[in-house]
């Protein structure tokens, strides 16, 4: 491109390179390069969300504390079945059970079923 | 399709994904720039070493491209500071040369140039060459962006980063030394 007076270029150079330059790339190179070039503009897939990318871990370490809370609550707290199955049938039981010793009138229609009524009437019974 | 299309308009439509658009672009300078490297390094596995990376940082500049500047301008100015990059790593004394360090107009001719080794490559291509091997290495740049990259004074002064009297200066240089070694050529 001699496209000004004080360009020192000189035509008959110019000739004489074009007729003696030589080499290509590679065609190796140009897959490489043109595959380089047409994963550059791709369209990339938007990333996801932080939560969705999150999700899988938060959802095992829920799962994790949710398992170590319900541990540590059974070891605390466990049911009342697992103490003693004969106590099962009725919760209050116990409190029964305490008004029995203390209970000064005989004649109460709950004596006849506690064991503890029965000694008194053999007392007034005749011996042999 | 793309034939009437600009560098620069090929380029951003590339920059807007159109890979055919860089196909078409890269048809244009591959031999150019694979030519000007070649000679511009003399190492044939270096070329391609460089003439990827060039295509490569092109293709990663796309999407902040703007035509500031003739296409051909900025990919060879890509070309140059890859150039003397490896000059850097591995030549000191090149880098000097394009830096300003030493006049390069005063060095002597390269090994190559001597009469036993002209004799081996004795075929065109082979003489070009060696002639091209001679000269400095701002002077063959500044030749090779004049012939193989067809960039006018202005522009090798853009891609080299230079004065244009002193791309004028060592064109000119360049050319009355190739032709006084290819004047049984001409």
């Amino acid at each position: 491109m001699n496209d000004t007076p004080d360009d020192p270029r000189d035509p008959k150079l110019s000739r004489l390179y074009r007729k003696a330059s030589q080499g290509e790339p590679p065609p190796a190179l140009d897959a490489a390069i043109l595959a380089a070039a047409r994963t550059a503009a791709a369209p990339q897939r938007p990333p996801r969300p932080w939560w969705r990318r999150l999700q899988a871990p938060f959802a095992l370490a829920a799962s994790v504390v949710l398992a170590v809370i319900l541990t540590v609550t059974m070891e605390r707290n466990p049911p009342a079945e697992f103490d003693s199955p004969a106590s099962a049938p009725g919760k209050e039981r116990p409190a029964a059970e305490q008004k029995a010793p203390a209970g000064p009138d005989v004649g109460s229609s709950a004596l006849p079923a506690s064991p503890a009524a029965a000694p008194p009437e053999r007392k007034d019974a005749p011996r042999q | 399709m793309h034939d009437d299309l600009s560098d620069e308009r090929l380029m951003l439509a590339y920059r807007d994904g159109d890979t055919a658009s860089f196909e078409a672009l890269y048809a244009r300078y591959r031999s150019r720039l694979y030519r000007h490297l070649a000679h511009q390094c003399g190492d044939a596995r270096l070329a391609e070493e460089f003439y990827q990376d060039i295509w490569l940082k092109v293709i990663n500049a796309r999407a902040d491209y703007e035509p500031l500047a003739k296409f051909s301008t900025w990919l060879y100015r890509i070309a140059h500071h890859r150039l003397i990059d490896h000059y850097r790593q591995h030549a000191r004394n090149g880098a000097d040369l394009f830096d300003g360090g030493i006049d390069p107009d005063e060095l002597p001719a390269a090994d190559s140039a001597n009469p036993a080794r002209q004799f081996e490559r004795s075929d065109l291509a082979s003489r070009l060459t060696l002639a091209l091997e001679a000269l400095p290495a701002p002077q063959r740049e500044a030749f090779l962006l004049a012939e193989e990259g067809g960039l006018s004074l202005e522009d090798i002064a853009a891609a080299t980063a230079t004065g244009r009297e002193t791309v004028k200066s060592r064109l000119r240089y360049a050319v009355g030394k190739l032709r006084h070694s290819l004047q049984d050529l001409l």
